[in-house]
């Protein structure tokens, strides 16, 4: 019985469920001060992130299965929830940075500054967040809709969480739109699996055949569903102006977890599959590398902060679907090293964009919270003032440009490593890879490029204006979650050994196939105790040289003087480079994408010249120009049947009835 | 008699520390004379940064932590990119990291701090040089990744150990493949390590520089420990496209004779490799900046003809 109350399922169901309703005592004003309510929401969402952590390590570590069937009267077979390596595996984030979110917001947003907001804002986010582990706890169709739909209104709620803004608000309502788009895409999917698999519940991994139509419809509408929430390529239009909007944290929880609910997704269903085409591979190999490499292009030309964080969130997103396209194309040319090479780096990149995605959306906040803009161009010299912010939005910034000894690093290895085997392979599958291996190299010279400019501009040089100026270090409420997501970063990046055994087993379940080729183990395909040994040697060699800098040459004498100028005599900190002017090159070698606007005025003639001005923007591209007029061309000829719309409640009231009259009918004939 | 894989870790290290300074003043030396100037010297290098390390340091008044730390960083990182290229011989147990792709983060780790700290210092000049440098590297990179990528496909083996040994046993035929390869990786060489056409090392004019203008503001110690870095990092290259495309003499273990036969062909490529871009850099202009992306988009088209080739007629 003992045993029986410490299961992992049962501290995952516990998790969960203590997560979902963490901010619920927070509802009655009554009951709790707004402050205190906030304490214990912050202390539930720590408890449920420590027991769900712990349910899905065990869970990992001794691989079990199991499935719970709930007791339910609706008429569509049984529901159920289960967990397996391949859950769990999605739980590590999805119990992680909430946890660190939830922390931080104690003194982000606190109580005492928002009392507006704070209420629901709480509420919402613990529902986010317990919905979250519920969708990848499913193992049917109806309870996955379920929990995915209440997911994704909680998110909606978070994003509008200052909706007396009006960006925030069409930020919002953008979301809100595209998030039913996606969901459409599943209520596709679900018919269309029950078609093939005869139930609703979820079948074996590895139990559908992938060559028939109904695959191909249900890989698509999948691909659609899921890949918008993920925010891949051109499905992404929601994602920059979310996570720009939404208050810091929530962008963490949104870009570290929300998006890998929706490769959650991707990965469950394609594991329905055994014997996918090639093409498969091939076209979610393209829309990692379109993700990626257009991604970062964007981030580039960005100057909002946190939207170019956002844009990073895409690249990522990109290269994770690499990894999936490789896996997928191993697959189908049988291929077990590229199967596992591809799944693992896919899986390790979820684990490691939540990491330090998370690390950086906070650290975000924190320069918002001490400089007062989001615009980047208006800040500077934020490190003097922020030194442990600073430091730790460094290790994010390494992390995510994939440099060792960090996280970023170990996954695109494994990546690579894919691409390698695919290239040793032969036809159309060498060829992919082959191609899509230098785009990878591209994101990570664009993402160098990028956090080159975010950290240079922000953090380093003088602040460019007064009004702007950083003044005091965040508090250690905000440190320590950042704190301990650079921990873990720092962590994967030094002893990826440790989690080979776990990425395998969860890779093993989502292509069940592997298990066949028992020769095939991470360890033996990816060298990563010698990446440790890298990331050791250099590791220990920074910190030999920090100590003897700080020893010996510290004490060294060194002058100080003005920085050289050309001998102009009057610097001012406006004179440094600008984020823009920082990617203006760039920008204009990738404009055949980005379209970049610029305003530019012709230089004043004239002995007194007045006055002008310059500026550059990036806009979002493909919303601005390929779906807004198009979708306007669309309204205009869908326009009579607006008339339907005449917003009158009863009329919609009758449109309820006479359809469930026609069901009614229907079902008798 | 043998040698430890490790002993050769550090023989690499040390050999790659003492001869850098030498082999850039060959490369200078051969430049004067194919120019008709007087050459300072095979030793000038030394004599500079023995120089350099003599002098205080001046900071700019804006430099932090990253300014002051990152020439310690650059030096170290790129002398441990030294234990994953096979220089003399194959046996290196770093290497087997998959070794091009670490090694192209390794520079990446250096390229990011030194770009970080001309940042720091909160000028035009820094801002400049960082976001031509990027602009560069962002470039360079996948096409420096796809020959590489080649010579994988011709020795079948992923790892730059593996094909070294292979190559270095296979009989000497002139490979389309390899052709291909070896001009676009000559051509990212130049560019990853600042040298005509793509950046001038020996300039300091602010509508050309582009390293240079990153690391305007260092002085005394910090330069010298910069420029010894940025000599290790040419010698590497050179290196590294010996060790890919004419890796014949490479000691197979550790064996002290086959190690000595292996420096002397290392010496003896490294001076002929010095005179081929003597001759490529005293021929050509420097390009302007703005058509950069062309020279490397060329390499990168080049690379992947290689692998085109190796396709259809391999």
């Amino acid at each position: 019985m003992a045993q029986e109350l410490v299961s992992p399922s049962t501290l995952i169901f516990t998790a969960t469920l203590l997560a979902a309703f963490s901010g619920a005592p927070l509802l009655v004003p009554r009951l709790l001060s707004a402050s205190r309510g906030q304490l214990l929401a912050t202390m539930l969402m720590l408890a449920a992130s420590i027991l769900g952590l712990t349910g899905a390590v065990l869970v990992l570590v001794t691989a079990c299965t199991e499935t719970f069937q709930l007791a339910w009267t609706l008429p569509f077979g049984r529901a159920e929830i289960g967990i397996d390596p391949l859950t769990a595996w999605f739980l590590l984030p999805i119990f992680l940075i909430p946890g660190c979110a939830a922390l931080y917001a104690r003194s982000y947003w606190h109580a005492d500054n928002y009392p507006a907001s704070v209420r629901k804002m709480t509420f919402f986010f613990g529902l986010m967040a317990g919905f979250m582990s519920a969708v990848t706890l499913a193992r049917d169709g109806i309870t996955f809709l379920f929990a995915w739909e209440i997911m994704a209104l909680a998110a909606y709620f978070l994003v509008a969480t200052e909706d007396e803004k009006p960006e925030v608000n069409s930020a919002g309502t953008l979301y809100l739109i595209t998030t039913h788009v996606g969901t459409l895409g599943l209520f596709g999917l679900f018919p269309l699996l029950t078609l093939a698999a005869g139930s609703w519940l979820f079948p074996e991994a590895g139990s559908l055949d992938a060559s028939s139509p109904v695959a191909a419809a249900m890989f698509l509408t999948a691909l659609f569903g899921f890949g918008m929430k993920a925010g891949i390529m051109p499905l992404h239009i929601w994602l920059p102006s979310a996570h720009a909007n939404a208050p810091s944290h929530v962008s963490a929880a949104m870009s570290g977890v929300i998006l890998k609910v929706g490769v959650y997704g991707i990965v469950r269903s394609l594991s329905f599959f055994h014997s996918v085409p090639l093409w498969w591979g091939a076209l979610v190999l393209l829309l990692g590398v379109v993700s990626g490499v257009v991604g970062v292009a964007f981030a580039i030309g960005q100057h909002d902060l946190k939207r170019l964080l956002a844009y990073h969130s895409i690249e990522n997103i990109g290269i994770i679907f690499m990894g999936l396209g490789v896996a997928l194309i191993g697959q189908a040319t049988g291929s077990a090293a590229m199967v596992l090479l591809g799944t693992a780096g896919a899986l390790l990149h979820v684990l490691n964009h939540a990491t330090f995605k998370a690390l950086l959306f906070l650290g975000a906040g924190s320069v918002i919270h001490a400089t007062g803009t989001r615009e980047m161009d208006l800040m500077g010299g934020v490190a003097r003032k922020l030194p442990y912010t600073a430091l730790l939005f460094g290790v994010g910034a390494v992390a995510i440009c994939g440099l060792p000894p960090l996280n970023g690093f170990v996954s695109e290895l494994l990546i690579y490593l894919g691409f390698f085997r695919g290239i040793q392979g032969s036809g159309i599958a060498a060829a992919a890879t082959a191609l899509a291996a230098p785009a990878l190299a591209v994101v990570g010279g664009l993402a160098v490029a990028c956090f080159v400019k975010v950290y240079g501009i922000v953090f380093l040089g003088a602040p460019r204006t007064e009004e702007h100026a950083a003044h005091h270090e965040a508090g250690w409420q905000m440190l320590l979650p950042m704190t301990i997501l650079a921990v873990v970063c720092a962590a994967v990046g030094l002893a990826p050994a440790l989690l080979s055994g776990m990425l395998q087993r969860a890779s093993l379940t989502a292509f069940p196939s592997l298990g066949a080729d028992a020769g095939t183990s991470l360890a033996t395909l990816a060298p990563l105790p010698i990446v440790s040994a890298t990331a050791f040697i250099l590791l220990g060699l920074l910190a030999a040289l920090a100590l003897w800098y700080r020893r010996r040459l510290a004490a060294a004498p060194q002058g100080e003087t003005v920085t050289w100028g050309c001998g102009y005599q009057r610097p001012t900190p406006r004179m440094q480079y600008s984020s823009s002017s920082f990617a203006e090159l760039l920008t204009g070698l990738y404009s055949f994408v980005l379209k970049p606007l610029t305003h530019r005025p012709g230089i004043a003639s004239g002995i007194f010249p007045a006055g002008t001005r310059f500026h550059s923007h990036v806009p979002e591209a493909v919303l601005e120009l390929v779906y807004i007029p198009s979708l306007e061309r669309l309204y205009k000829r869908f326009l009579p049947i607006r008339r339907m719309q005449s917003g009158i409640l009863q009329q919609y009231v009758l449109y309820i009835l006479i359809t469930l009259v026609l069901l009614f009918v229907s079902d008798y004939l | 008699m043998s040698l430890h894989p490790f002993g050769i870790e550090l023989l690499q290290f040390v050999l790659l520390l003492g001869l850098a300074p030498a082999f850039a003043g060959w490369v200078k030396t051969l430049k004067c004379l194919a120019q008709g100037r007087t050459a300072p010297g095979i030793l000038q290098p030394y004599r500079d940064i023995r120089r350099l390390f003599g002098k205080d340091i001046v900071l700019a008044e804006n430099a932090s932590w990253i300014f002051r730390f990152t020439p310690y960083l650059v030096f170290g990182v790129t002398a441990v990119a030294a234990g994953i290229i096979p220089l003399i011989s194959v046996d290196l147990p770093l290497a087997a990291t998959a070794d091009v792709i670490a090694l192209v983060m390794l520079f990446g780790i250096v390229r990011f701090f030194t770009a970080l700290a001309g940042m720091d210092i909160g000028t035009a000049f820094g801002g400049m040089g960082s976001s031509r440098e990027m602009m560069v590297a962002s470039l360079a990179e996948p096409a420096m990744l796809m020959a590489v990528f080649t010579v994988s496909l011709a020795s079948n083996s992923s790892s730059l150990t593996q094909m070294v040994a292979v190559m270095g046993h296979a009989e000497f035929v002139i490979r389309p493949s390899l052709a291909f390869a070896l001009a676009a990786f000559i051509m990212v060489a130049l560019a990853e390590t600042g040298r005509i056409p793509v950046d001038n090392p020996a300039t300091h004019l602010e509508l050309t520089m582009v390293h240079e203008a990153m690391i305007l503001e260092y002085s005394g110690r910090h330069l010298a420990l910069i420029e010894w870095a940025g000599m290790m990092k040419l010698t590497l290259f050179f290196a590294l496209g010996i060790a890919a495309f004419s890796p014949w003499g490479i000691a197979s273990d550790g064996d002290i004779g086959a190690l000595l036969l292996a420096f002397g062909s290392l010496l003896l490529k490294l001076a002929v490799g010095a005179l081929v871009m003597v001759l490529i850099e005293t021929g050509l202009a420097k390009m302007r900046l703005f058509r950069l992306p062309e020279y490397l988009g060329s390499a990168f088209l080049l690379a992947t003809l290689g692998m085109i080739a190796f396709f259809i007629l391999e």
